[in-house]
């Protein structure tokens, strides 16, 4: 801290002033106390000299102002550290499973035309009884001869989890670049003396601002997908509710590869994202997400969308998908979806609704495939969802959501000539109703509860499904 | 040590001393020259000095007063780790009496998005005055709310007066306002979601911190003339813009690109043109009894990204 040498003389009171403590009303005091005489010459000090005094201390104080704020600048980190813990407690209907093996005698299956051609036939939707934002499920069911990592493996108990720990870094490489680091934690039960928990990295990506203006953005890395809306509020403190749509599945996922958004006219009315990526913009724990490419295809997907009145803050989108099949080992067979999607908002509410159709063929019948490498076959009829979510208070809120998924996912191909036979099929007509509510402590807590009714139409047998399940997110 | 002590007894012995004989040698010098020079002035004169004096004082006072505050709140800022006490934590702004020769007014809104919170300016007596006047135009686009100012050192103080900007709809609402310096500015938040204003606007910065609807809204006292950004830390297109003028000179540009200002004193003066939309531009000019003239052509300028109070990019859609 400097002081000019013309205070220091003038003012023998606060001499000592360096320190910020002393409020301008003890300097006054102690202005006060000299007042009429200066103390080195004995000549009264007019009120010039004293005014001139008081303006030397604003300049000092400017000055020290100045100082501590370059200070502040300086000491800015580069690496900001955030995330949020996410804890909950769940209940489900039934074992929790959300599907049911379609067997027996062929006559009283459900669907008996799929008897001799499939090993496992299950209908329902095995990611319908979710639990959390990760939309992990309350128990993915015990099928004799079919492995899978049943994260939760509730078995229908209700029961308290922590379903994430998330720690992401951020760091500002330069005023126009930002590396995003975003790490989950997730406890789960160990199994034979090996501890369950895991990690999963989810974002790893360089956004780079390369035009003056900040609306263009190109992304390098694991990033966020660009179809449809649900991925901006894939994570528990952004997401309004719990759990995420029957169809996030698709378009949730972190793929690796390079992404490209520009923001165009007042008020973004259009923008344009596009990218190019390892696979497809499904979730990891789903059957499609290929991290590591084991092909030379690779997927490409764009999304624009329009603000068509700018009174009206409606935001409307058209998004796709193209590239080779994830987990093929080769490019010669295309995955992919299309969808349109809306987001408006209308004071306290926010109205959400999404749409997609998507398929992928599958293995060929005329291929031969590697063991470890199958395809996943996809026709995606229909899914979809509407959302509409309303803060009644700026503490309080509640939301609803309508949704369907019409879908049939399979392995193998009962043609195929190879003779690796056709492994399993899934058939899903399913329908889900979701309400719930959410309370806003303060910035650093929130508290949400919904309810999961998930039914089933057509020839699919109602399964007893539904879920209860809260989350406690504290976000720092 | 003790020598230090001694030292310092002996300087506030003669100290002492001199305070106590210096009244006499005063009224020794005073009774020399009385002789000689007119008249001296009355009481009442003397009176009105002291208060004159007592009253810049008092200013000057308050000034460092505002200064010290701002100064506490920037290390309390530093040690919080950037977050802000509520308004109410804040000692409120002096209330000043106006400086000689000028009132205040109210605070009206001009148009949409425009606030402007002034003192009106007036003379005093015996000073010649003369009215500025002028034309702005663009290079480049048309200007949006643009505003001319005579850049005063003595001028008036929006002491006592507060301009409220509210958050609304993920907007501030006025986005541009023109503020007297020593205006204490107020930031509402009418949304259910919270926001985070903030400036890093030089001297006027400040970090309100995060609120919500129903909270107390928090607020800052805008000293330094000039202009300062306010964005929100977690939205990043909520941006508005407040200039803060030194004094009451100050006119909006008309719609037809022409301004006017009265009652500036005459003499060299720097008349500065500023629009949010453009990059400022100042002259100086000599201002007659017949007044003076001022035009200017502003250069739109690119909107510019502007990164979070840590200075790094908004990340992609925080909101």
């Amino acid at each position: 801290m400097v002081f000019s040498a013309a205070a220091f003389a003038q003012t023998p009171a606060p001499a000592a002033a360096p320190s910020p403590e002393p409020a301008a009303g003890e300097a006054a005091e102690a202005s006060e106390a000299a007042d009429d005489t200066d103390t080195a010459t004995g000549i009264p000090l007019d009120s010039q000299t004293q005014i001139n005094d008081l303006r030397e201390r604003i300049l000092d104080l400017e000055q020290r102002l100045d100082q501590t704020r370059q200070v502040a600048t300086l000491r800015r980190p580069i690496v900001t550290v955030g995330g949020y813990v996410d804890a909950g407690f769940f209940a489900a209907q039934g074992t929790g499973v959300g599907i049911i093996q379609d067997s027996g005698p062929v006559a009283s299956r459900f669907f008996p035309e799929y008897a001799n051609r499939y090993g496992w036939v299950f209908v329902g939707d095995i990611l319908s009884p979710a639990i959390n934002t990760r939309g992990e499920v309350a128990d993915l069911g015990e099928f004799a001869g079919i492995q899978r990592f049943d994260s939760v493996n509730s078995d229908g108990a209700p029961g308290f989890i922590i379903n994430e720990v998330n720690l992401t870094l951020n760091a500002a490489l330069s005023p126009s670049a930002l590396a995003t680091a975003s790490v989950n934690f997730i406890p789960r039960s160990g199994h034979e003396f090996s501890i369950g928990d895991f990690m999963e990295v989810d974002i790893a990506q360089l956004e780079w601002l390369p035009t003056r203006d900040g609306r263009t953005s190109i992304f390098v890395g694991k990033f966020d997908s660009v179809i449809g809306i649900e991925y901006r509020e894939r994570k528990s403190p952004q997401r309004f509710g719990i759990t995420p749509s029957l169809i996030a599945r698709y378009t949730t996922g972190t793929p690796i590869g390079v992404k490209v958004r520009s923001k165009f006219f007042d008020g973004d009315r259009v923008v344009i994202a596009a990218a190019l990526t390892n696979g497809s913009s499904t979730t990891e724990q789903f059957h499609f997400y290929d991290e590591i490419d084991s092909n030379a295809g690779k997927t490409a997907s764009g999304r624009v969308s329009v603000k068509p009145l700018p009174a009206l803050d409606l935001e409307i989108g058209l998004s796709g998908e193209w590239g080779a099949q994830d987990h093929a080992l080769d490019s010669l067979d295309p995955m992919w979806f299309w969808g349109v999607d809306l987001l408006g908002h209308v004071g306290p509410v926010d109205i959400k609704a999404q749409y997609l159709r998507g398929g992928a063929d599958g293995e060929r019948a005329d291929r031969i495939y590697d063991p470890n490498h199958r395809p996943y076959g996809l026709d995606l009829k229909h899914g979809g969802y509407v959302e509409v979510d309303w803060m009644i208070t700026p503490v309080v809120g509640v939301y609803g959501r309508g949704e369907l998924r019409d879908a049939l996912v399979w392995l193998g191909n009962p043609d195929n000539l190879s003779g690796i036979g056709a492994d399993r099929l899934y058939i899903t007509q399913s329908w889900r109703a979701t309400g719930g509510a959410r309370a806003v402590i303060n910035e650093h807590i929130v508290l949400k509860a919904e309810y999961l009714h998930n039914g089933e139409y057509g020839r699919v047998p109602q399964i007893a499904n539904d879920v209860f399940t809260s989350s406690l997110v504290l976000i720092y | 040590m003790n020598r230090a002590r001694n030292f310092s007894s002996c300087g506030r012995l003669v100290m002492a001393m001199t305070v106590a004989l210096a009244p006499l040698s005063v009224v020794a010098a005073e009774r020399e020259k009385s002789a000689a020079e007119p008249p001296p002035p009355s009481g009442a004169d003397f009176a009105r000095l002291q208060r004159e004096v007592a009253e810049q004082r008092q200013l000057i006072i308050e000034m460092m007063r505002v200064e010290q505050q701002r100064y506490d709140m920037m290390l309390r800022l530093l040690q919080s780790g950037g977050q802000a006490p509520p308004a109410a934590a804040l000692p409120p702004p002096p209330a000043l009496p106006p400086p000689a020769g000028t009132g205040t007014s109210a605070t009206p809104v001009t148009g949409s998005g425009t606030a402007v919170a002034s003192s009106s300016g007036g003379s005093k007596s015996g000073e010649r005055l003369g009215t500025v006047s002028g034309r702005v135009d663009a290079r480049n686009g048309s200007l949006r709310d643009a505003y001319v100012y005579v850049d005063l050192a003595k001028g008036g103080s929006g002491r006592g007066h507060t301009l409220e900007i509210k958050q609304k709809d993920k907007q501030f609402w006025p986005q541009t306002a023109v503020v007297l310096k020593g205006t204490n500015v107020i930031f509402p938040n009418m949304d259910s979601v919270f926001h985070n204003v903030f400036s890093t606007s030089g001297r006027n910065s400040f970090d309100l911190g995060s609120y919500r609807s129903g909270d107390t809204p928090r607020s800052v006292v805008l000293t330094t003339p000039g202009v300062v950004e306010v964005f929100c830390n977690i939205h990043s297109k909520m941006n508005a813009n407040i200039l803060v003028v030194p004094g009451p000179l100050f006119a909006k540009v008309g719609a037809d690109g022409s301004y006017r200002i009265e009652n500036v004193p005459v003499g060299a003066r720097k008349v500065v043109a500023w629009s949010p939309s453009a990059k400022p531009a100042q002259q100086k000019i000599d201002v007659g009894s017949g007044g003076g003239q001022a035009n200017f052509t502003l250069e739109i300028e690119a909107g510019k990204a502007h990164t979070n109070k840590l200075g790094q990019p908004y990340g992609s859609y925080k909101e």
